[in-house]
């Protein structure tokens, strides 16, 4: 996401200078501009924006949903920095962004890469990976739940028959987070599939040709062709990636409602109970802001280290 | 686009071999679970935990779906979710669109300004967003409407981002042919940029319609009776919580039920969406 | 605030909003019944295709029955039920009746989302006499009466009558002490060749809400109580600590349990036959049934001194509205609801509170009630979790609290007994405290 925000402005200014227009022109633009964008906005601020701000205002509020709010500044943020659950999810968060980062990213890539060859089936294959995108999410969890069940869930089943022990995946505190991190990979890694292929499509032949001619192997093709000219997907899959890592939520909710043992509580869950169980939602709203501002600062790191590498 | 692929994999029988070997591995690991689901689906409840499991059900049977469609008003929340999910997406792909071409083609003061505030409530979680969305909507007697479950859904960023993106890849020189022929800006993005861009748009269509088809949470607080609900609010009731025991062939018939929409709407796209994406500003 | 700025940016597309949503409305609800008819909406967490078709049942045949009323069901899962009624009040969009737990009823009141119901009760005749002092309390709050309480749902002993048999055991005579059920525990645990379990005596998952019944059960027993006479934790009371280290030791020293096997989703360990014996509500006599499992229920065991077991209810409320115009017809229903509990009752998996409905052909009279009657049985000896405001949070299912994440780290055995006791009592207390 951040890498389309950004694109837009770079790629323009180029454009800005071929095109100097007269002042009048320019003005007819910003109408134009704006006339094409006002459904949009008017849309997009009283569905979108208002709400927001709304819940930015909440944060400093004291509002059980059924009384009056009321304003007790920073309260709220000392409420659930001072809680040690919220401190938990964040750092449950941050260990499952740890874990579905790179595979996520390398996977997304390694299926584009075998699904873009020219063979029989491939269009079948993708087909299978992409289905679980379409899944609803209680589903998703409902039937990982299950497939990892220690005693009835086909993982171990097949596990034991090439000779390993059965983990107790969902039960297990030191496995229920990887088991969350396989479970999210299978339903979405097929986005970042899909953006890969896409762009390995764009590489053009010729340059692989080329490369050919002059006696680069596969490997030297892959590292000196493709892969540079993959960043920009890159850069994207890996900030859609993360904010949908530090906005992760609904897989863990159903399949093991933040336990065992608080290993797999997530910051969305947080916001989600403290608002609509306890109707506490002012730290609701406050956890959501922390976890905006967690977002906003990975992703702009993210940009500085695409930018930089 | 696969007409012009020429052979990567190396024209090697090993590479080919290994290939294939991969893709059959591949299939398994992500069509298992969908399969699981299907079959679990059309097995009787005491043959659900049969060990070894058991991959053909001994006395197949279509108790569980009899007892969806018979015992909940399935068609009514098919048909609602139908209506919502096309409404949504029609709507979106309008409203998204016309946001999209002056961000990715004009200049405009306020335009980065614009792009940063969609972005950073892109990063909100939505679920912040419902009270007063709620509150907001009821006190105009909208809730319990197609309104609500429509219109605000469709304020999208993500289909905006991505739209910018496609519609930044068509070139500067048909614009400014089009608009010297007299086209003018509209009739410029209506007869050239939108027929252009079909496969963006057919991306953004997919995307908007699976995420309008499972969206659960705003969908649950905003309808209030079986007769406006969507399927998957319906079909929460069939899942219980505390002291509810469930069917498990009846959860995945209800499973299957609910994916089986979003399957074939996206199986009926995905020539457009592979190609779509492969039209975006992503490439090389 | 922020959401007034919300409101008024409304303000300009009010007109043209309202029209598209009077279309959409007119098109989407359905035509109101007969018009004669007030219209009563009731919001309900029984969910699953059975215990909807059930309710629904009975409701078409109230709504048949010429009464001048008409009741519009909605089912929920219990977690987004409240939720949903608390955003809804708060809209003015509240139902007419709600159902909901006992143990919840305090929260609602303190919340002020539903209204006493003394008079409703005094004018539409509900004879809350047939109900056991246990349940009267339970819908008191403050000295008045909140709602009609409609079941009991008390933990009950479920075992597989196949398994008992090939251990020799009999299965007319199941355990009816501590000593006894470890006999049968031990009995009913099998072992491959190499030492390896594989079938334990008992199911006692770490996961869900079974584990902390089956403990708040034994507590009880051992003369223990959830909470002080100052109205904090008491869990980390000798009665409590014995409760726990007993289960501790059924899985640590006797390995006739494991917390890693079973629990409440698709790992259903009683109908894969992992194990022989489990403690459960009455809500699974229908599902053993369906999935023709030979088994059989019976009282809990008593392990400590005397008998005591975890239970809850189901009663119904009048949501707290603007006005009270439809209180006679929320009475109507409620009280022909009470009184024609069987159906509902047996399909649930609950047991009727009203004496007159539990003793009734209806009810005892159906094949369901060779299972029932063990919970039946088990009625003077229920205790109800604290009826306490903070319910919601405190006996949180799905979030990490203080009583589920110390529960689940004694089972595991990543904390001791005691540790894990004091650890969640110190949560317990900033909990309690904070109401």
């Amino acid at each position: 996401m951040t890498s389309l925000a950004s694109q837009p402005a770079g790629r323009s200014r180029a454009r800005r200078a071929s095109a100097q227009e007269g002042g009048a022109v320019r003005s007819g633009m910003t109408l134009a501009a704006y006339l094409f964008l006002s459904p949009y906005l008017a849309l997009f601020i009283a569905f979108m924006l208002l709400p927001t701000l709304a819940a930015v205002g909440i944060s400093f509020m004291r509002w059980d949903i059924l009384g009056a709010p009321e304003f007790i500044g920073l309260d709220n943020y000392r409420q659930i920095f001072g809680d040690p659950l919220f401190l938990t999810a964040i750092k449950n968060t941050f260990y499952f962004v740890f874990l579905t980062a790179i595979p996520m990213v390398v996977l997304g890539l390694a299926l584009a890469i075998l699904l873009d060859q020219k063979l029989k089936g491939t269009a079948f294959v993708r087909t299978v990976v992409f289905l679980p995108y379409v899944v609803m999410v209680s589903t998703v969890g409902i039937l990982w739940g299950w497939l990892f069940d220690k005693g009835t869930g086909l993982v171990n089943y097949y596990l034991t028959t090439i000779g390993l022990e059965p983990v107790a995946w969902l039960k297990d505190p030191h496995w229920s987070m990887p088991a969350l991190a396989i479970t999210t990979i299978w339903w979405t890694v097929n986005t970042n599939m899909i953006i890969f292929l896409a762009a390995l499509q764009d590489i053009s032949e010729e340059l692989h040709d080329a490369a050919t001619l002059d006696g680069a192997g596969p490997w030297q093709r892959f590292v000196y062709i493709t892969l540079p000219l993959l960043r920009p997907a890159m850069a994207l899959v890996t900030a859609l990636t993360i904010i949908n890592g530090w906005r992760v939520f609904g897989q863990a909710y159903v399949m093991t409602q933040g336990g065992p043992e608080a290993s797999t509580f997530v910051i969305v869950q947080y916001i989600y109970l403290t608002a609509f169980q306890n109707f506490e939602m002012g730290p609701a709203a406050a956890a959501g802001v922390v976890l905006l501002l967690i977002t906003l600062i990975f992703s702009l790191a993210q940009m500085k280290l695409m930018k930089a590498i | 686009m696969q007409d012009r692929r020429s052979n990567r994999a190396g024209k090697s029988l090993g590479g080919r071999t290994l290939a294939y070997l991969l893709m059959v591995v591949v299939t398994a690991l992500w069509g298992a679970p969908i399969l699981w689901m299907l079959v679990t689906s059309v097995k009787p409840e005491s043959e659900i935990y049969a060990y070894p499991p058991a991959w053909i059900p001994d006395h197949p049977t279509l108790e569980a779906y009899a007892a969806l469609f018979q015992r909940f008003p399935m068609l009514t929340w098919f048909r609602n979710s139908a209506v919502v999910g096309i409404l949504t997406t029609l709507l979106t792909l309008a409203v998204d669109a016309l946001a999209a071409y002056p961000l990715a083609r004009m200049q405009f003061p306020g335009r980065r300004i614009i792009m940063g505030v969609i972005f950073a409530t892109f990063l909100l979680p939505y679920e912040l967003l419902f009270v007063p969305l709620f509150l907001g909507l009821n006190s105009y007697g909208l809730v319990d409407s197609i309104f609500s479950l429509t219109v605000p859904a469709s304020a999208n960023a993500f289909g905006v981002f991505l739209l910018t993106q496609f519609f930044q890849a068509v070139p500067r020189e048909l614009e400014d042919a089009a608009i010297m022929d007299g086209c003018g800006r509209f009739g410029f993005f209506w007869r050239i940029l939108l027929p252009l861009t079909k496969p963006g748009l057919a991306t953004v269509a997919i995307f908007t319609f699976v995420a309008s088809w499972n969206n659960f949470f705003w969908p649950l607080i905003a309808t209030n009776s079986d007769e406006t609900r969507t399927l998957p609010v319906g079909l929460a009731t069939l899942v219980g919580g505390a002291g509810m025991s469930m069917k498990q062939s009846v959860l995945m018939a209800s499973a299957v039920v609910a994916t089986l929409p979003t399957a074939l709407f996206f199986l009926a796209l995905q020539r457009h969406f592979v190609r779509g994406i492969a039209a975006t500003g992503i490439k090389g | 605030m922020a959401n007034d700025v919300f409101l008024k940016s409304l303000q300009t597309r009010r007109q043209a909003l309202a029209l598209v949503a009077s279309a959409a409305l007119a098109g989407a609800l359905p035509r109101g019944a007969f018009a004669a008819d007030e219209k009563v909406t009731l919001w309900h967490g029984w969910t699953g295709a059975d215990n909807t078709t059930a309710l629904n049942g009975v409701i078409d045949t109230f709504n048949k029955g010429g009464k001048g009323v008409t009741v519009e069901p909605t089912g929920y899962d219990w977690d987004t039920l409240f939720s949903k009624w608390v955003v809804s009040s708060a809209g003015g969009r509240a139902p007419d009746l709600v159902l909901f737990h006992i143990t919840e009823l305090p929260e609602f009141a303190t919340r002020k989302v539903i209204r006493p119901i003394d008079d409703v009760v005094a004018s539409s005749g509900l004879d809350l006499s047939q109900v056991p002092d246990a349940g009267r309390t339970g819908v008191t709050f403050d000295g008045k009466v909140y709602a009609a309480p409609l079941d009991v749902h008390p933990l009950g002993f479920y075992y597989n009558v196949d398994m008992v048999r090939e251990a020799g055991l009999d299965p007319a005579k199941p355990p009816k002490t501590g000593e006894e059920f470890l006999e049968w525990a031990k009995k009913l645990t099998v072992k491959d060749g190499r030492g390896k379990v594989t079938r334990y005596g008992f199911e006692l998952p770490n996961t869900w809400a079974t584990a902390r019944w089956i403990w708040f059960s034994l507590m009880y027993q051992n003369g223990g109580t959830f909470l002080d006479d100052k109205g904090l934790a008491a869990v980390d009371s000798e009665a409590s600590r014995k409760a726990l280290q007993y289960l501790v030791d059924l899985i640590k020293v006797h390995g006739v349990t494991n917390p890693e096997v079973g629990g409440n989703k698709g790992e259903d360990a009683f109908a894969s036959k992992q194990v022989a014996m489990k403690f459960i509500g009455p809500w699974e006599v229908n599902l053993r049934m369906a999935q023709k499992m030979n088994f059989m229920t019976a009282q809990l065991p008593v392990f400590g001194q005397r008998a005591a077991v975890w239970a809850n209810s189901h009663c119904m409320a009048v949501s707290k509205q603007k006005n009270d115009d439809k209180l006679a017809a929320d009475g109507t229903f409620m009280k022909w609801f009470f009184d024609n509990f069987a159906a509902p009752a047996t399909t649930v998996g609950i047991i009727p509170q009203s004496k007159a409905v539990r003793e009734s052909a209806a009810f005892t009279g159906t094949e369901q009630y060779k299972y029932f009657k063990s919970f039946v049985d088990d009625l003077p000896n229920i205790v109800y979790e604290p009826l306490i405001p903070q319910y919601l949070s405190v006996f949180s299912f799905d979030k990490p609290t203080p009583l589920v994440t110390n529960l689940q780290a004694a089972l595991s055995g990543s904390k001791p007994v005691p540790d894990a006791l004091k650890a969640m009592k110190e949560g317990l207390d900033a909990q309690l405290k904070k109401g």
